[in-house]
């Protein structure tokens, strides 16, 4: 991995809202992390933490209240306006909400065909084969080019904004929850299309998922995410088996396991204590509020993201 | 105990400029007081269509219940009810909640505002005040940090999990009998999910609530229901209790289903198995065995007939010709997980 290029860095990033009382939403505080060509980043934490945000100013759409996104070494703002046309080709978005980005009075075939008119010149026979081919990939029959959004399931809808996104032979994709619709042989089928992608094209995704296995079984490396803080970033084996962060331990341990004779609900980790907000986060670490080892520092200074070995990050004082 | 919901022979088309669309074909099940059944079943089959019927929830679309289907709450037929009797059910009688969080919140309200609304209509004496603090409670009770501040927001202001856990907060607001929760965790992380699905199983033993359940995580399925009905191109293929599925499943596109739950120690990157073939035609009327041509299994008379549902036992059934006594025998694959195989 060590001699493969760098495509995102994201350098302490922040990201604040504003919100009623002259408060603010700390959706994300302080994220540093890099991808390289050819991997696939796992994004995981809890809801609310700030994983959407963060591959949103990846992308731009957000831009960051401060610290900066580096695209192959440049911060996108000063991308020109060739640079930028080739940033929006070959940087792609999988929505979380598969409906709301859908155009409602477009067809699903106009949807697919959009990025191809923009992007390629190709004539009108040419896009129809291209939007049946994309169609074909991710389990749905051609007719369903003349649909509308409404007219489909919430899978096949999800389905549609992963054929679109891929339309366009982009090199980076953000996917948002991109299988969390679908069942889990079509989730197969996805995932076996994006990893087949990968190893061909050299595809890199950051992938945002709360289904952990699934998360494990696609990337390389993982970050979790609590409460706008990366608490932690490994290997996605070492993750898995050896979680040091008492948040990933707690996540982790709460896994589905489809055995009518286990219980993994009443069997997790819980968390008990009070859930603090993005709106008042604890001073020191964010966490303390739940944790169980917790002491004086770390309710007074926030723990760095530190290497305790190589490759494996952990921001926790009692590590 | 007596069925709280019956449905019988329901089915329900969209009536499209290429045809009809045949979504739910002749679907009957019951459900009891404080029971949870889960509907499960590849993307597309039926299971959003079949449960949206229960409340006629399909807006301007150009869905049908087809003559005959029956939709028996208490008693009283949903199918044939007047809009006003309808409305009455929804929220108190059996909530709802959606797929899809964007669609079904107003998007020009703040959340408070939605909440509040959802506990006026159906508790008409209490007070704004009041219904403020309660909707403050909700949201509380669904795990959302802030809950006084939350309510200001806009949906688009919210996390998608954030705005999945409103629309359960809108749905248990008005302690309904039924609870139709169609993938209402698929936005949550593992522990908030685990927090939810303790929340809903307190209200079954507090309040005996039923639940109708749409997942595609059968770790959630295998835990938190009692009864499974497997939908296959819009008609139940299976369906029987969770031990029985899990323990003796029958019906190949079960198999199949199972199948593909990724296996443990698999390595990062492998190939996960997924079904052979194309999903169903869902134009096409009824008459072979809609799983036949992806079926392992299949006998020439699959493609002939469409299979009657068989009874194994008073809950597990299935529609399939290999239970046909004179069918060969065949075994079910070794690689189920929980399967006993002799
Ligand atoms: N446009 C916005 N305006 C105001 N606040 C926002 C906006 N978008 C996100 N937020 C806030 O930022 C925080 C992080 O949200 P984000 O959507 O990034 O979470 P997430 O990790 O993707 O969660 P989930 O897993 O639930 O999707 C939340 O507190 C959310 O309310
Ligand atoms: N308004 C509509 N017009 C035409 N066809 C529709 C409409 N709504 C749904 N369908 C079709 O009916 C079938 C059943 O849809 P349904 O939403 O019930 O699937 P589902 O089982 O819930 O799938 P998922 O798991 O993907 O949500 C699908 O094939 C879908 O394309
Ligand atoms: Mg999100
Ligand atoms: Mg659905």
């Amino acid at each position: 991995m060590s001699e493969n290029k760098v495509i995102f860095e994201a350098k302490n990033l922040k990201k604040y809202f504003p919100a009623s009382g002259g408060k603010m939403v700390r959706a994300v505080d302080d994220v540093s992390f890099s991808i390289s060509e050819g991997e696939t980043f796992g994004l995981v934490g809890e809801s609310g933490c700030g994983k959407t945000t963060c591959g949103r100013m990846l992308l731009g759409v957000y831009p960051p209240t401060e610290g900066e996104v580096l695209y192959r070494g440049r911060g996108l703002g000063t991308l020109d306006r060739h640079e930028r046309m080739d940033f929006c080709k070959n940087v792609q978005m999988i929505f979380q909400d598969p409906y709301a980005c859908l155009d409602p009075r477009m067809s699903i075939g106009s949807i697919i065909a959009e990025g191809l008119h923009v992007h390629f010149r190709l004539n009108q026979e040419e896009t129809m084969k291209r939007v049946k081919e994309q169609l074909d990939r991710v389990g749905l029959t051609s007719d369903y080019a003349s649909r509308f959004p409404h007219e489909l399931s919430g899978g096949q809808r999800q389905r549609v904004g992963i054929a679109r996104a891929l339309a366009v032979e982009p090199r980076f994709i953000v996917c948002d929850e991109p299988i969390a619709a679908l069942d889990v042989s079509i989730q197969a089928q996805i995932v076996n299309l994006m990893i087949q992608l990968q190893r061909e094209l050299k595809l890199t995704y950051l992938f945002i998922s709360h289904d952990l296995s699934m998360v494990r079984h696609i990337s390389d490396r993982i970050g979790v995410m609590y409460l706008g803080s990366l608490v932690e970033l490994a290997g996605n084996v070492v993750i898995h088996e050896k979680p040091l962060h008492p948040y990933t331990q707690a996540l982790f341990s709460a896994i589905p396991i489809a055995d009518p004779d286990h219980s993994w609900i009443s069997d997790r980790i819980r968390l008990e204590g009070e859930i603090p907000s993005p709106l008042s986060a604890p001073p020191g670490c964010k966490f303390s509020s739940r944790c169980r080892m917790c002491t004086e520092e770390c309710r007074k200074s926030p723990p760095p993201l530190r290497e305790v070995e190589p490759g494996h990050f952990v921001a926790c004082h009692r590590v | 105990m007596d069925n709280i919901l019956e449905v019988k022979n329901l089915s329900v088309s969209f009536m499209s400029y290429i045809g009809e669309i045949r979504a739910v074909r002749d679907v009957s099940f019951s459900l009891k007081p404080g029971e949870t059944l889960a509907i499960v079943g590849e993307s597309g089959c039926g299971k959003t269509v079949t449960v949206k019927a229960l409340m006629r929830l399909f807006g301007n679309s150009a869905a049908v219940i087809k003559e005959g289907s029956q939709i028996l709450f208490r008693g009283q037929d949903i199918a044939k009810m007047k809009k006003t009797d309808l409305y009455n059910i929804r929220g108190s009688g059996i909530g709802m909640i959606f797929q899809d969080p964007m669609t079904s919140l107003n998007p020009t309200m703040n959340v408070g505002d939605q909440i509040v609304e959802g506990i006026r209509t159906h508790d008409q004496k209490i007070s704004r005040r009041d219904a403020i603090a309660r909707a403050v409670k909700l949201l509380e009770l669904v795990g959302i940090p802030s809950p006084e501040e939350r309510i200001k927001n806009y949906p688009h202001q919210l996390s998608g999990g954030m705005r999945q856990r409103v629309m359960i907060a809108i749905a248990i607001a008005c302690s309904p009998d039924i609870i139709i929760a169609d993938e209402p965790t698929t936005a949550l992380d593992v522990t908030i999910q685990a927090q939810v699905l303790e929340l809903l199983r307190e209200l079954k033993d507090k309040l005996n609530t039923a639940f109708i359940l749409v997942t595609h995580d059968l770790g959630i399925v295998f835990d938190f229901s009692d009864r499974i009905q497997v939908m296959y191109a819009g008609r139940i293929v299976e369906r029987g209790t969770k031990h029985e599925i899990y323990k003796n499943p029958v019906h190949p596109y079960t198999w199949a289903l199972l199948n593909s739950i990724p296996r443990r120690g698999l390595q990062s990157k492998d190939e996960l198995y997924s079904i052979k073939g194309t999903p169903p035609d869902l134009m096409l009327p009824l008459e072979s065995c809609p799983f036949a041509p992806r079926c392992d299994y299949a006998m020439p008379i699959c493609k002939a007939r469409a299979p009657q549902e068989i009874a194994l036992s008073d809950t597990h059934g299935a529609a399939c010709w290999l239970l046909h006594s004179m069918a060969p025998k065949v075994e079910r694959p070794g690689t189920l997980r929980g399967a006993d195989n002799e």
